[in-house]
């Protein structure tokens, strides 16, 4: 399959209060035409970063301008000029967010707000345009479509919302959804339908999907290929079943083994030691070295490199990946 | 009803418990009634957890505000450590429970005063019951980090400075200030990650095996309420549609609801087939429909389901369900 999305070397810093904060450091990872990439981390991991660096929805006062390059279908998204962007942003490539309510704008209908997207890209008059999203709503199975077009966001539940903004990230047939933590503020049941909706619509649109989760059971059952990232970094890349069956990195081991189980009766969890570092904070060799069960004396002091761990498989852990 | 696991007394029996808030009327007229909590019941027993788990507007929040006493109830009866805290007199007895009471809150942030220093935080509960020295209250502050796993340098610092794992520790030193008997924890390891869950879930076990805690913990993920509570109660619209012990819940679940709700739940397993998802969404708990509250989701759901309310039912020992085909 050919790539469709390439990101090398990438780096993002903010502003800090004592200078450049690294929230992404030298990210590299690529997906392939309709391919579901899993993006996994804990808060402050660079994971929706990552996602935002895409489509350079930074705001252009506290980040720095991204070094490395992002390249989407043989496009240099960091070298395209404003205009440029426009036209891959909601066209090529669409974003849904976790918090529908602060994406949809409360004082617009459902109906105005998908047709903003449809007048921007395709020029459909008004007519067009609400028969269009009337059909959206119908792919995004909404009940009562006719009726809902009309109504403000305010008066649909979460789930609908979400439904709603992936009517309006659909709305242009993109060739890759991003999507960041679409479910996290969904109910569990409510979660199930979004999921089973994104995978149903991306089969028919053959769309690729980068999703990005905390959760490691959205991302078990959601994602082809996932990056697991820690403080910035990727720390492993696999394919799902293999990282799952076999994590190679600590890091990953650890928050597998941490998660609350359902279907097990534990005593009591495993836990990882300590805190996620501070970003402003300098740590010398492994970023995870100080929470690490297996650091060597080597790990603290030079900062390892990802590693050929398998087919498909890179870790960023050299005493695992020599002697696994 | 026999919820009963053990001879003791409980330390607190809920019976028949409602809570309707009214609510303003979009379309003018009358107040809608919002029923939060439909007659409700449960004992909780010395030293255990029952976990309380529901999707959003299920009401388990609402029974926990209602438990400590931060709302009254609309109608139903709440004993805590034998007294009666509803009612005429129920104000009387309130106080005089209150401080084997506590709360964690889901926000740690939310609920600790940034322009207090952590020790202020953690002490406020000692400075209200009073009597303390200066050099007691100090001691008393940094036994209170200690047993939660903070530095005592923490004492003079400030909730900001702190991460979310960190402040829940400080915000539940604060529930331990007083000693209480009971803490209700909601949702105290919803906004923390993985790595951070465990070490609270394994903190709030051990300080459970040491001073004998029991704990009303509610969540909305099933897996954190396995992991923590011995018997556990499913909410559904203002409900408990199942309550049991953990083994019976998690294992052969009896309500379609509850079924429905395990199996929706992602687990870190690629090659694990979900059941077809459960349809709709969670109704409104304004103006509830006379039968079975979750009878138009059901996929066994009967016409007897949609007539007539199921009332909870013990079908094995503390293995209460509160549907018709069960």
């Amino acid at each position: 399959m050919s790539t469709l999305l390439a990101i090398d070397n990438l780096t993002v810093q903010f502003r800090g209060d004592a200078g450049w904060i690294t929230a992404v450091d030298d990210v590299s990872l690529d997906l392939c035409e309709g391919e579901t990439l899993g993006i996994v981390g804990e808060s402050g991991s660079g994971k929706s970063v990552t996602a935002l660096s895409i489509l350079r929805l930074h705001t252009a006062a506290t980040t720095r301008h991204p070094t490395g390059r992002i390249v989407y279908a043989g496009r240099d998204m960091l070298a395209l000029t404003r205009q440029q962007l426009r036209a891959v942003r909601g066209r090529e490539i669409a974003m849904i967010f976790q918090d529908p309510m602060s994406s949809l704008n409360p004082v617009l209908t459902i109906a105005d707000q998908i047709a903003e997207t449809l007048s921007l890209h395709q020029g459909l008059d008004a007519a067009a345009s609400r028969k269009r999203a009337i059909e959206l709503l119908e792919m995004v199975r909404i009940p009562d479509a006719r009726r809902r077009v009309d109504e403000y966001p305010h008066r649909l539940s979460g789930g609908m919302r979400q439904r709603v903004m992936i009517a309006i990230a659909i709305a242009c047939r993109p060739r890759l959804l991003i999507a960041d933590e679409p479910t996290t503020a969904l109910d569990v049941t409510i979660q199930a339908q979004i999921l089973d909706l994104l995978r149903e619509l991306q089969a028919n649109l053959g769309m690729s999907v980068i999703l990005i989760s905390h959760d490691m059971g959205v991302i078990a059952e959601f994602a082809q290929r996932v990056v697991v990232m820690y403080a910035g970094r990727i720390v492993e890349t696999a394919p799902v079943k293999d990282l799952f069956r076999k994590p190679y990195h600590p890091y990953t081991e650890g928050l597998l083994a941490a998660i609350p189980k359902l279907d097990v009766d534990v005593n009591r969890l495993p836990t990882i030691r300590g805190s996620i570092p501070d970003p402003a904070q300098a740590i010398r060799g492994c970023r995870y070295g100080p929470r690490c069960p297996v650091a060597v004396a080597q790990c603290r002091i030079d900062p390892p490199a990802l590693l050929a761990a398998g087919p498909s498989r890179y870790a960023r852990c050299p005493p695992r990946v020599a002697a696994p | 009803m026999s919820t009963a696991s053990t001879n003791i007394a409980p330390i607190a029996t809920v019976r028949d418990l409602v809570k309707i808030f009214s609510v303003h009327n979009d379309k003018g007229g009358a107040p809608l009634q919002l029923h939060a909590v439909n007659r409700v019941g449960f004992d909780i027993f010395a030293s255990e957890t029952l976990g309380l788990v529901g999707e959003s507007g299920s009401g388990k929040s609402t029974i926990g505000r209602l438990l400590v006493g931060l709302i009254p109830p609309t109608s139903g009866n709440i004993e805590l450590f034998g007294e009666p805290i509803t009612g005429k007199t129920g104000h009387r007895h309130l106080s005089r429970v209150r401080r084997r009471l506590q709360f964690v809150f889901q926000d740690p942030h939310g609920s600790l005063n940034p322009r207090m220093r952590v020790d202020d935080c953690i002490a406020e509960p000692l400075d209200i019951a009073g009597g303390l020295s200066r050099k007691a209250r100090a001691d008393r502050v940094l036994e209170l980090l200690e047993i939660v796993g903070l530095p005592r340098s923490s004492a003079d610092r400030y909730p900001h400075e702190f991460s979310g794992g960190q402040r829940q520790r400080i915000g539940i030193a604060r529930a331990l200030a007083l000693r209480p008997n009971f803490i209700v924890c909601d949702e105290p390891v919803s906004a923390l990650d993985v790595s951070m869950q465990a070490q609270i879930v394994n903190l709030l076990l051990d300080l459970q095996d040491r001073f004998g805690l029991s704990y009303l913990f509610i969540a909305h993920d099933l897996a954190v309420v396995r992991s923590i509570a011995r018997r556990v109660a499913v909410m559904y619209a203002g409900s408990i549609v199942e309550q049991g012990p953990k083994g019976d819940i998690y294992r052969t679940p009896k309500h379609p609801y509850t079924q429905a709700l395990l199996d929706a739940v992602p687990r870190p397993d690629p090659e694990r087939q979900r059941k077809p998802t459960l349809s709709g969404e969670i109704p409104s708990i304004l103006n509830p429909l006379p039968g079975c509250a979750f009878a138009v989701r059901c996929p066994l759901a009967v016409d007897r389901c949609r007539s007539e309310r199921p009332m909870p039912r013990e079908i094995a020992e503390g293995h209460l369900v509160a549907c018709h085909l069960a």
